[in-house]
Protein backbone atom coordinates (compact mmCIF):
# COMPACT_ATOMS: atom_id res chain seq x y z
CA UNK A 1 0.00 0.00 0.00
CA UNK A 2 2.77 2.27 1.39
CA UNK A 3 5.04 1.35 -2.18
CA UNK A 4 2.25 1.84 -4.44
CA UNK A 5 1.68 5.16 -3.40
CA UNK A 6 4.93 6.17 -2.95
CA UNK A 7 5.16 5.22 -7.13
CA UNK A 8 2.12 7.62 -7.14
CA UNK A 9 3.75 10.27 -5.79
CA UNK A 10 7.14 9.95 -7.85
CA UNK A 11 4.78 10.05 -11.18
CA UNK A 12 2.91 12.73 -10.34
CA UNK A 13 5.96 15.06 -9.82
CA UNK A 14 8.01 13.66 -12.48
CA UNK A 15 4.74 14.73 -14.66
CA UNK A 16 4.99 17.67 -13.15
CA UNK A 17 8.61 18.50 -14.06
CA UNK A 18 8.11 17.50 -17.73
CA UNK A 19 5.14 19.80 -17.91
CA UNK A 20 7.28 22.35 -16.38
CA UNK A 21 9.89 21.83 -18.70
CA UNK A 22 7.95 21.51 -21.73
CA UNK A 23 6.43 24.63 -21.01
CA UNK A 24 9.69 26.43 -19.78
CA UNK A 25 10.18 30.36 -20.27
CA UNK A 26 13.56 32.52 -19.44
CA UNK A 27 13.46 35.75 -17.63
CA UNK A 28 16.56 37.99 -17.97
CA UNK A 29 16.54 40.65 -15.34
CA UNK A 30 18.80 43.91 -15.07
CA UNK A 31 19.06 46.02 -11.87
CA UNK A 32 20.97 49.26 -11.96
CA UNK A 33 21.51 52.22 -9.25
CA UNK A 34 19.49 55.28 -9.67
CA UNK A 35 23.05 56.53 -10.54
CA UNK A 36 23.07 53.69 -13.54
CA UNK A 37 25.65 51.84 -12.00
CA UNK A 38 25.35 47.92 -11.94
CA UNK A 39 23.41 46.54 -9.09
CA UNK A 40 25.30 43.13 -7.43
CA UNK A 41 24.11 41.19 -5.34
CA UNK A 42 20.42 41.67 -5.81
CA UNK A 43 17.74 39.40 -5.67
CA UNK A 44 15.38 38.92 -8.51
CA UNK A 45 12.14 37.00 -7.72
CA UNK A 46 8.82 36.39 -10.04
CA UNK A 47 5.73 35.59 -8.07
CA UNK A 48 3.11 33.63 -9.81
CA UNK A 49 -0.12 34.96 -9.94
CA UNK A 50 -1.56 31.60 -9.57
CA UNK A 51 -0.38 30.32 -6.35
CA UNK A 52 -1.58 26.80 -8.05
CA UNK A 53 1.97 27.72 -9.54
CA UNK A 54 3.66 26.93 -6.42
CA UNK A 55 1.76 23.71 -5.33
CA UNK A 56 4.63 20.89 -4.54
CA UNK A 57 7.45 22.82 -5.13
CA UNK A 58 9.74 22.15 -2.35
CA UNK A 59 12.77 24.43 -1.00
CA UNK A 60 16.16 23.23 -1.75
CA UNK A 61 17.15 20.39 0.95
CA UNK A 62 20.39 23.03 2.43
CA UNK A 63 22.12 26.12 1.45
CA UNK A 64 25.56 27.17 2.81
CA UNK A 65 26.72 30.07 4.53
CA UNK A 66 30.12 30.31 4.98
CA UNK A 67 32.88 32.64 7.05
CA UNK A 68 36.25 32.75 5.92
CA UNK A 69 38.75 35.26 6.61
CA UNK A 70 35.98 36.94 9.02
CA UNK A 71 33.64 37.94 6.72
CA UNK A 72 30.70 35.90 5.79
CA UNK A 73 30.54 34.66 2.32
CA UNK A 74 28.85 34.91 0.35
CA UNK A 75 27.59 38.40 1.05
CA UNK A 76 23.82 37.90 -0.43
CA UNK A 77 22.03 34.18 0.17
CA UNK A 78 18.51 34.05 -1.38
CA UNK A 79 16.50 31.27 -0.23
CA UNK A 80 12.80 30.11 -0.66
CA UNK A 81 10.82 29.77 2.30
CA UNK A 82 11.49 26.92 4.08
CA UNK A 83 14.95 26.33 3.65
CA UNK A 84 17.77 25.33 6.01
CA UNK A 85 20.52 27.23 6.13
CA UNK A 86 24.10 26.41 7.55
CA UNK A 87 26.65 28.50 8.76
CA UNK A 88 29.56 26.43 8.56
CA UNK A 89 33.08 28.18 9.89
CA UNK A 90 35.55 27.82 7.61
CA UNK A 91 37.86 30.41 9.95
CA UNK A 92 40.19 28.75 12.65
CA UNK A 93 38.74 30.63 14.88
CA UNK A 94 35.39 31.44 16.63
CA UNK A 95 32.44 33.12 15.12
CA UNK A 96 28.85 34.22 17.02
CA UNK A 97 26.35 34.46 14.37
CA UNK A 98 23.61 36.11 14.91
CA UNK A 99 20.21 38.02 13.61
CA UNK A 100 17.96 40.53 15.07
CA UNK A 101 16.10 40.84 12.14
CA UNK A 102 11.90 40.03 12.26
CA UNK A 103 12.02 37.49 9.33
CA UNK A 104 14.26 35.39 11.54
CA UNK A 105 15.80 35.72 14.66
CA UNK A 106 18.92 33.78 15.89
CA UNK A 107 21.56 33.33 17.46
CA UNK A 108 24.58 30.71 17.00
CA UNK A 109 27.11 31.50 19.90
CA UNK A 110 30.75 30.78 19.49
CA UNK A 111 31.72 27.70 17.60
CA UNK A 112 33.91 26.54 15.11
CA UNK A 113 33.53 24.21 12.15
CA UNK A 114 29.70 23.35 11.45
CA UNK A 115 27.05 24.34 14.07
CA UNK A 116 25.15 21.37 15.44
CA UNK A 117 21.50 22.60 13.76
CA UNK A 118 21.08 24.31 10.20
CA UNK A 119 19.18 27.49 11.02
CA UNK A 120 15.35 27.04 9.64
CA UNK A 121 14.61 30.01 7.27
CA UNK A 122 9.98 29.98 7.11
CA UNK A 123 9.17 33.82 6.83
CA UNK A 124 9.66 36.53 4.24
CA UNK A 125 11.89 38.73 3.95
CA UNK A 126 15.58 39.81 4.69
CA UNK A 127 17.56 38.52 7.40
CA UNK A 128 20.46 41.18 8.71
CA UNK A 129 23.57 38.68 9.70
CA UNK A 130 26.46 39.78 11.63
CA UNK A 131 29.41 38.23 14.37
CA UNK A 132 29.57 39.35 17.85
CA UNK A 133 33.08 39.10 18.02
CA UNK A 134 34.28 40.73 14.31
CA UNK A 135 31.45 43.44 14.56
CA UNK A 136 32.35 44.78 10.67
CA UNK A 137 31.50 41.00 9.67
CA UNK A 138 27.79 41.64 7.99
CA UNK A 139 25.71 39.70 5.42
CA UNK A 140 22.46 38.78 4.71
CA UNK A 141 20.01 36.47 3.56
CA UNK A 142 16.92 37.11 1.86
CA UNK A 143 13.91 34.80 2.33
CA UNK A 144 11.55 34.28 -0.63
CA UNK A 145 8.36 34.04 -1.43
CA UNK A 146 8.70 31.76 -4.23
CA UNK A 147 10.95 29.56 -5.21
CA UNK A 148 11.73 31.54 -8.51
CA UNK A 149 14.57 33.30 -7.63
CA UNK A 150 18.00 34.37 -8.96
CA UNK A 151 20.90 36.74 -7.75
CA UNK A 152 22.34 39.30 -10.04
CA UNK A 153 26.18 39.06 -11.17
CA UNK A 154 28.71 42.09 -10.92
CA UNK A 155 27.13 43.46 -13.83
CA UNK A 156 23.96 43.70 -12.26
CA UNK A 157 22.48 40.71 -14.99
CA UNK A 158 20.53 37.38 -14.06
CA UNK A 159 18.67 35.10 -15.70
CA UNK A 160 15.60 33.35 -14.21
CA UNK A 161 14.97 30.17 -16.48
CA UNK A 162 12.67 27.21 -16.53
CA UNK A 163 9.92 29.35 -15.29
CA UNK A 164 6.38 27.84 -16.16
CA UNK A 165 4.18 29.89 -18.24
CA UNK A 166 1.89 32.16 -16.64
CA UNK A 167 1.19 35.51 -14.93
CA UNK A 168 4.05 36.70 -12.49
CA UNK A 169 5.08 39.58 -10.62
CA UNK A 170 8.85 40.22 -10.65
CA UNK A 171 10.22 42.14 -8.34
CA UNK A 172 13.66 43.36 -6.74
CA UNK A 173 15.30 43.02 -3.18
CA UNK A 174 18.86 44.21 -2.16
CA UNK A 175 20.26 45.65 1.17
CA UNK A 176 20.53 49.21 0.10
CA UNK A 177 17.23 48.84 -1.58
CA UNK A 178 15.47 52.04 -0.21
CA UNK A 179 11.27 50.79 0.07
CA UNK A 180 9.96 47.40 0.08
CA UNK A 181 10.16 44.73 -2.97
CA UNK A 182 6.55 45.28 -3.17
CA UNK A 183 6.93 48.60 -4.36
CA UNK A 184 9.33 47.26 -7.12
CA UNK A 185 6.67 44.88 -8.76
CA UNK A 186 6.63 44.87 -12.26
CA UNK A 187 4.03 42.59 -14.59
CA UNK A 188 5.14 40.17 -16.93
CA UNK A 189 3.25 37.40 -18.85
CA UNK A 190 5.60 34.80 -19.57
CA UNK A 191 4.44 32.51 -22.48
CA UNK A 192 5.46 28.88 -23.15
CA UNK A 193 8.96 28.77 -25.41
CA UNK A 194 8.98 31.97 -26.38
CA UNK A 195 11.98 34.40 -25.97
CA UNK A 196 13.45 35.30 -23.31
CA UNK A 197 11.95 38.34 -21.32
CA UNK A 198 13.80 41.12 -20.10
CA UNK A 199 12.91 43.08 -16.83
CA UNK A 200 14.91 46.53 -15.96
CA UNK A 201 14.76 47.61 -12.47
CA UNK A 202 16.26 51.35 -11.14
CA UNK A 203 16.14 50.78 -7.37
CA UNK A 204 16.50 54.13 -5.15
CA UNK A 205 19.72 53.22 -2.63
CA UNK A 206 20.52 54.10 0.92
CA UNK A 207 23.59 53.97 2.41
CA UNK A 208 24.51 50.88 4.04
CA UNK A 209 27.51 51.39 6.38
CA UNK A 210 29.11 48.70 8.42
CA UNK A 211 31.59 49.29 11.59
CA UNK A 212 34.92 49.78 10.91
CA UNK A 213 37.54 46.87 9.96
CA UNK A 214 41.05 48.21 8.92
CA UNK A 215 43.88 49.19 11.11
CA UNK A 216 43.64 52.42 12.56
CA UNK A 217 45.93 54.61 14.92
CA UNK A 218 43.98 54.88 17.44
CA UNK A 219 43.17 51.53 18.72
CA UNK A 220 39.81 51.08 19.82
CA UNK A 221 36.72 49.40 19.44
CA UNK A 222 35.41 45.69 20.00
CA UNK A 223 37.81 43.04 18.63
CA UNK B 1 48.51 31.26 34.67
CA UNK B 2 48.27 32.03 38.52
CA UNK B 3 49.99 35.40 37.55
CA UNK B 4 47.23 36.05 35.43
CA UNK B 5 44.86 35.54 37.45
CA UNK B 6 46.38 37.77 40.60
CA UNK B 7 46.42 40.21 38.02
CA UNK B 8 42.56 39.70 37.19
CA UNK B 9 42.09 39.42 40.93
CA UNK B 10 43.76 42.33 41.64
CA UNK B 11 42.07 44.41 39.15
CA UNK B 12 38.57 42.86 40.57
CA UNK B 13 35.73 44.23 41.57
CA UNK B 14 33.86 44.54 38.34
CA UNK B 15 31.64 41.38 37.68
CA UNK B 16 33.12 39.51 34.47
CA UNK B 17 36.29 38.68 36.79
CA UNK B 18 34.68 36.31 38.79
CA UNK B 19 33.08 34.55 35.96
CA UNK B 20 36.46 34.46 34.43
CA UNK B 21 37.95 33.00 37.63
CA UNK B 22 35.50 29.99 37.59
CA UNK B 23 35.84 29.34 33.98
CA UNK B 24 39.61 29.54 34.34
CA UNK B 25 40.07 27.10 37.51
CA UNK B 26 36.81 24.67 36.40
CA UNK B 27 37.40 22.26 33.21
CA UNK B 28 38.33 23.98 29.81
CA UNK B 29 35.81 25.58 28.35
CA UNK B 30 38.03 28.20 26.32
CA UNK B 31 40.55 27.70 23.66
CA UNK B 32 42.78 29.91 21.57
CA UNK B 33 41.16 31.61 19.47
CA UNK B 34 42.29 33.99 17.62
CA UNK B 35 46.41 35.34 16.71
CA UNK B 36 46.47 38.33 15.32
CA UNK B 37 49.88 40.05 14.34
CA UNK B 38 50.00 44.33 13.96
CA UNK B 39 52.78 45.63 12.11
CA UNK B 40 53.10 49.42 11.23
CA UNK B 41 55.96 51.51 9.84
CA UNK B 42 55.42 55.35 10.60
CA UNK B 43 57.02 58.16 9.65
CA UNK B 44 56.69 61.46 12.28
CA UNK B 45 57.94 65.08 13.38
CA UNK B 46 58.00 66.54 16.26
CA UNK B 47 58.72 70.31 17.05
CA UNK B 48 59.41 70.24 21.03
CA UNK B 49 61.09 66.63 21.06
CA UNK B 50 62.13 67.88 24.78
CA UNK B 51 59.47 69.18 26.23
CA UNK B 52 60.88 72.24 26.59
CA UNK B 53 58.61 75.03 28.29
CA UNK B 54 60.99 78.13 27.03
CA UNK B 55 60.10 78.72 23.61
CA UNK B 56 63.89 79.30 22.88
CA UNK B 57 64.99 76.11 24.12
CA UNK B 58 62.51 73.65 21.91
CA UNK B 59 64.24 71.28 19.65
CA UNK B 60 62.65 69.67 17.60
CA UNK B 61 63.46 66.35 15.22
CA UNK B 62 61.99 63.67 12.97
CA UNK B 63 61.60 59.82 13.64
CA UNK B 64 61.32 56.94 11.87
CA UNK B 65 58.76 54.46 14.04
CA UNK B 66 58.38 50.57 13.24
CA UNK B 67 56.10 48.60 15.94
CA UNK B 68 56.12 45.08 15.38
CA UNK B 69 53.36 43.18 17.57
CA UNK B 70 51.41 39.89 18.16
CA UNK B 71 49.04 38.87 20.31
CA UNK B 72 46.93 35.43 21.37
CA UNK B 73 43.11 36.31 21.61
CA UNK B 74 41.74 33.86 24.68
CA UNK B 75 38.05 33.31 23.93
CA UNK B 76 35.68 31.79 26.81
CA UNK B 77 32.65 30.46 26.02
CA UNK B 78 30.87 29.65 28.93
CA UNK B 79 27.56 31.71 29.70
CA UNK B 80 27.98 35.03 29.76
CA UNK B 81 31.70 34.05 29.43
CA UNK B 82 30.52 33.72 26.03
CA UNK B 83 31.27 37.69 25.69
CA UNK B 84 34.49 37.88 27.31
CA UNK B 85 38.11 37.96 25.78
CA UNK B 86 41.37 37.48 27.24
CA UNK B 87 44.58 39.26 24.99
CA UNK B 88 47.87 38.49 25.62
CA UNK B 89 50.28 40.34 23.45
CA UNK B 90 54.08 41.22 23.12
CA UNK B 91 55.05 43.92 20.91
CA UNK B 92 58.81 45.98 20.15
CA UNK B 93 58.97 49.10 19.50
CA UNK B 94 61.77 50.81 16.94
CA UNK B 95 62.17 54.73 17.19
CA UNK B 96 64.78 56.40 15.12
CA UNK B 97 65.39 59.93 14.95
CA UNK B 98 67.28 62.06 12.41
CA UNK B 99 68.75 64.22 14.05
CA UNK B 100 69.30 63.48 18.71
CA UNK B 101 70.31 59.98 17.66
CA UNK B 102 70.55 59.94 21.85
CA UNK B 103 66.42 59.41 21.45
CA UNK B 104 66.60 56.23 19.11
CA UNK B 105 65.53 53.75 21.34
CA UNK B 106 64.29 50.03 20.99
CA UNK B 107 61.28 49.04 23.13
CA UNK B 108 59.28 45.39 24.06
CA UNK B 109 56.84 45.26 25.43
CA UNK B 110 54.01 42.72 26.95
CA UNK B 111 50.48 43.79 27.11
CA UNK B 112 47.33 41.96 29.19
CA UNK B 113 43.73 43.00 28.57
CA UNK B 114 40.30 42.04 29.38
CA UNK B 115 37.78 42.79 27.11
CA UNK B 116 33.69 41.72 27.87
CA UNK B 117 31.22 42.85 26.13
CA UNK B 118 27.61 43.46 27.35
CA UNK B 119 25.45 41.41 25.30
CA UNK B 120 24.52 40.87 21.60
CA UNK B 121 25.16 43.07 18.61
CA UNK B 122 27.54 46.25 17.48
CA UNK B 123 26.18 48.31 19.59
CA UNK B 124 26.38 46.26 22.81
CA UNK B 125 28.50 48.55 25.22
CA UNK B 126 32.01 47.00 26.05
CA UNK B 127 34.12 47.06 29.11
CA UNK B 128 37.96 46.51 28.91
CA UNK B 129 40.59 46.12 31.50
CA UNK B 130 44.39 46.57 30.59
CA UNK B 131 47.87 46.07 31.59
CA UNK B 132 51.15 47.15 29.90
CA UNK B 133 54.41 47.01 30.70
CA UNK B 134 57.23 48.36 28.43
CA UNK B 135 61.08 48.48 28.54
CA UNK B 136 62.48 51.22 27.00
CA UNK B 137 66.37 50.95 25.86
CA UNK B 138 67.46 54.58 24.79
CA UNK B 139 70.43 55.14 22.83
CA UNK B 140 71.40 57.60 25.75
CA UNK B 141 71.27 55.02 28.54
CA UNK B 142 70.23 57.79 30.69
CA UNK B 143 67.21 57.83 29.95
CA UNK B 144 66.52 54.05 30.08
CA UNK B 145 63.28 53.42 31.87
CA UNK B 146 60.74 50.51 32.75
CA UNK B 147 57.06 52.13 32.49
CA UNK B 148 53.62 50.19 33.76
CA UNK B 149 50.33 51.03 32.44
CA UNK B 150 47.25 49.94 33.94
CA UNK B 151 43.86 51.22 33.21
CA UNK B 152 40.14 50.84 32.28
CA UNK B 153 38.10 51.46 29.25
CA UNK B 154 34.66 51.93 28.51
CA UNK B 155 33.41 52.07 24.88
CA UNK B 156 30.07 51.75 22.43
CA UNK B 157 28.89 51.73 18.74
CA UNK B 158 26.28 54.38 18.58
CA UNK B 159 26.14 53.57 15.11
CA UNK B 160 27.53 51.78 12.10
CA UNK B 161 29.79 54.63 11.68
CA UNK B 162 30.37 56.18 15.03
CA UNK B 163 31.86 54.51 18.07
CA UNK B 164 33.51 56.39 20.98
CA UNK B 165 35.28 55.04 24.18
CA UNK B 166 37.08 56.77 27.06
CA UNK B 167 39.69 55.41 29.54
CA UNK B 168 41.34 55.97 32.46
CA UNK B 169 44.53 54.80 33.11
CA UNK B 170 48.00 55.03 35.48
CA UNK B 171 51.39 54.86 34.03
CA UNK B 172 54.21 54.71 36.39
CA UNK B 173 57.79 54.82 35.29
CA UNK B 174 60.69 53.70 36.63
CA UNK B 175 63.88 55.42 35.37
CA UNK B 176 67.70 55.19 36.64
CA UNK B 177 68.75 55.85 40.17
CA UNK B 178 72.12 56.98 39.65
CA UNK B 179 71.99 60.25 37.20
CA UNK B 180 73.93 63.10 37.98
CA UNK B 181 72.81 65.27 41.06
CA UNK B 182 73.61 69.12 40.81
CA UNK B 183 71.33 70.72 43.33
CA UNK B 184 71.86 69.16 46.51
CA UNK B 185 68.78 68.15 48.30
CA UNK B 186 66.45 67.76 45.14
CA UNK B 187 66.76 64.09 43.49
CA UNK B 188 67.90 63.54 39.88
CA UNK B 189 65.22 61.04 38.98
CA UNK B 190 63.36 62.37 36.47
CA UNK B 191 62.42 59.85 34.95
CA UNK B 192 60.44 58.60 37.40
CA UNK B 193 57.19 59.34 36.44
CA UNK B 194 53.49 58.52 37.91
CA UNK B 195 50.66 60.28 36.46
CA UNK B 196 46.81 58.92 35.65
CA UNK B 197 45.24 59.90 32.48
CA UNK B 198 42.18 59.99 30.91
CA UNK B 199 41.04 60.12 27.82
CA UNK B 200 38.48 60.33 25.18
CA UNK B 201 38.72 58.26 21.33
CA UNK B 202 35.50 59.03 18.79
CA UNK B 203 36.01 57.74 15.59
CA UNK B 204 33.50 58.49 12.88
CA UNK B 205 33.21 56.78 9.05
CA UNK B 206 33.21 59.48 6.51
CA UNK B 207 33.05 57.43 3.46
CA UNK B 208 33.15 53.73 3.50
CA UNK B 209 37.27 53.82 2.86
CA UNK B 210 38.35 56.41 5.42
CA UNK B 211 37.74 57.12 9.35
CA UNK B 212 38.34 60.35 10.96
CA UNK B 213 39.32 59.92 14.75
CA UNK B 214 39.61 62.41 17.44
CA UNK B 215 41.28 61.63 20.68
CA UNK B 216 41.45 64.02 23.94
CA UNK B 217 43.20 63.18 26.67
CA UNK B 218 43.80 65.00 30.44
CA UNK B 219 47.01 64.17 31.83
CA UNK B 220 47.83 64.54 35.98
CA UNK B 221 51.29 63.93 37.17
CA UNK B 222 54.38 64.27 36.86
CA UNK B 223 55.76 66.50 33.76
CA UNK B 224 59.39 66.23 32.78
CA UNK B 225 61.12 68.77 30.26
CA UNK B 226 64.41 69.88 29.33
CA UNK B 227 65.90 73.75 28.60
CA UNK B 228 69.23 75.31 28.92
CA UNK B 229 71.72 75.52 32.65
CA UNK B 230 70.74 78.97 32.72
CA UNK B 231 67.26 78.73 32.17
CA UNK B 232 66.51 75.87 34.62
CA UNK B 233 68.25 78.17 37.45
CA UNK B 234 65.42 80.43 36.47
CA UNK B 235 62.73 77.91 36.43
CA UNK B 236 63.63 76.66 40.32
CA UNK B 237 62.71 79.98 41.28
CA UNK B 238 59.16 79.92 39.92
CA UNK B 239 58.41 76.05 40.06
CA UNK B 240 58.55 73.62 42.86
CA UNK B 241 60.81 71.10 40.95
CA UNK B 242 60.86 67.85 42.26
CA UNK B 243 63.92 66.50 40.64
CA UNK B 244 66.53 67.64 38.29
CA UNK B 245 69.98 66.27 36.56
CA UNK B 246 72.03 66.73 33.26
CA UNK B 247 70.53 65.84 29.99
CA UNK B 248 73.71 64.67 27.90
CA UNK B 249 71.28 64.22 24.65
CA UNK B 250 70.16 67.99 24.68
CA UNK B 251 73.27 69.00 26.35
CA UNK B 252 70.95 71.08 28.85
CA UNK B 253 69.12 70.33 32.29
CA UNK B 254 66.10 67.95 32.43
CA UNK B 255 63.87 68.63 35.17
CA UNK B 256 60.67 67.13 36.37
CA UNK B 257 57.56 69.06 37.98
CA UNK B 258 53.67 68.37 38.97
CA UNK B 259 51.45 69.30 36.65
CA UNK B 260 49.27 68.29 33.81
CA UNK B 261 48.95 68.16 30.04
CA UNK B 262 46.27 68.62 27.43
CA UNK B 263 46.43 66.81 24.39
CA UNK B 264 44.44 66.95 21.31
CA UNK B 265 44.79 64.09 18.58
CA UNK B 266 42.94 64.46 14.59
CA UNK B 267 43.74 61.27 12.28
CA UNK B 268 42.72 59.67 9.56
CA UNK B 269 42.50 56.01 8.10
CA UNK B 270 42.34 55.17 4.70
CA UNK B 271 41.30 51.12 4.23
CA UNK B 272 43.63 49.86 1.27
CA UNK B 273 42.01 46.36 2.63
CA UNK B 274 40.40 45.04 5.61
CA UNK B 275 43.95 44.23 7.15
CA UNK B 276 45.88 47.16 5.77
CA UNK B 277 45.39 51.25 5.94
CA UNK B 278 47.15 54.28 6.11
CA UNK B 279 46.83 56.37 8.90
CA UNK B 280 47.80 60.20 9.34
CA UNK B 281 47.34 62.40 11.91
CA UNK B 282 48.47 65.50 14.20
CA UNK B 283 48.63 65.16 17.90
CA UNK B 284 49.01 68.97 20.01
CA UNK B 285 49.76 68.57 23.35
CA UNK B 286 50.46 71.60 26.13
CA UNK B 287 51.53 70.47 29.14
CA UNK B 288 53.22 71.70 32.62
CA UNK B 289 51.71 73.82 35.43
CA UNK B 290 50.83 77.70 35.63
CA UNK B 291 51.99 80.22 33.11
CA UNK B 292 54.78 77.14 32.54
CA UNK B 293 53.85 75.15 29.36
CA UNK B 294 55.30 73.67 26.55
CA UNK B 295 53.53 73.21 23.75
CA UNK B 296 54.10 70.03 21.11
CA UNK B 297 52.93 69.68 17.65
CA UNK B 298 53.45 66.26 15.81
CA UNK B 299 52.56 65.24 12.38
CA UNK B 300 52.73 61.58 11.67
CA UNK B 301 51.82 59.14 8.53
CA UNK B 302 51.95 55.39 8.66
CA UNK B 303 51.18 52.05 7.04
CA UNK B 304 49.53 50.04 9.43
CA UNK B 305 48.80 45.88 8.85
CA UNK B 306 46.93 43.54 10.80
CA UNK B 307 46.33 40.42 10.10
CU1 LIG C 1 33.26 36.49 13.75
Amino acid sequence: MKASSNIAKFLAISLMLVCVRAGAATLNAEVVSSKGKPVRDAVVFAVPADPAVLQGIQAQKQVDVDQVDKEFIPYVTAVYRGTDVNFPNSDKIRHHVYSFSEAKQFEIPLYTGAPEKPIHFDKPGEVALGCNIHDWMKAYVFVCESPFFTTTDADGKASLTDLPAGQYQVRVWHPTLRGKPEDTGQKVSLEADSAPQIVQFTIREKKLWKPWRAPTSTTGGYR
Amino acid sequence: MALTKRLLQAIGGVGVTSVLSVGWIGPVQAEWAESVLDASAEYRTNDDVNLSVFNDDEKSDKLLRGVLGFSKIYQFDAGIADYTRLNIGASIELQDYSEFDGLDRVNPGVALGLTHKFGLGPDAPWLNLHVSGVVENVDDSDRNKNIINAGIRLGRRFTPRFDAAIDWSYDKSNGKDDLPVISPGLPSSVYDLQRSIITAIGNYQVTPRLLGSIRYSYLNGDINGECTVENVGFLLTVIDMTAHTLDRTFEGCRYRFDGYANTLGLSGSYALGPHTAINFGSVWSKGGTGRWLYRQNQLFVNFSYRH
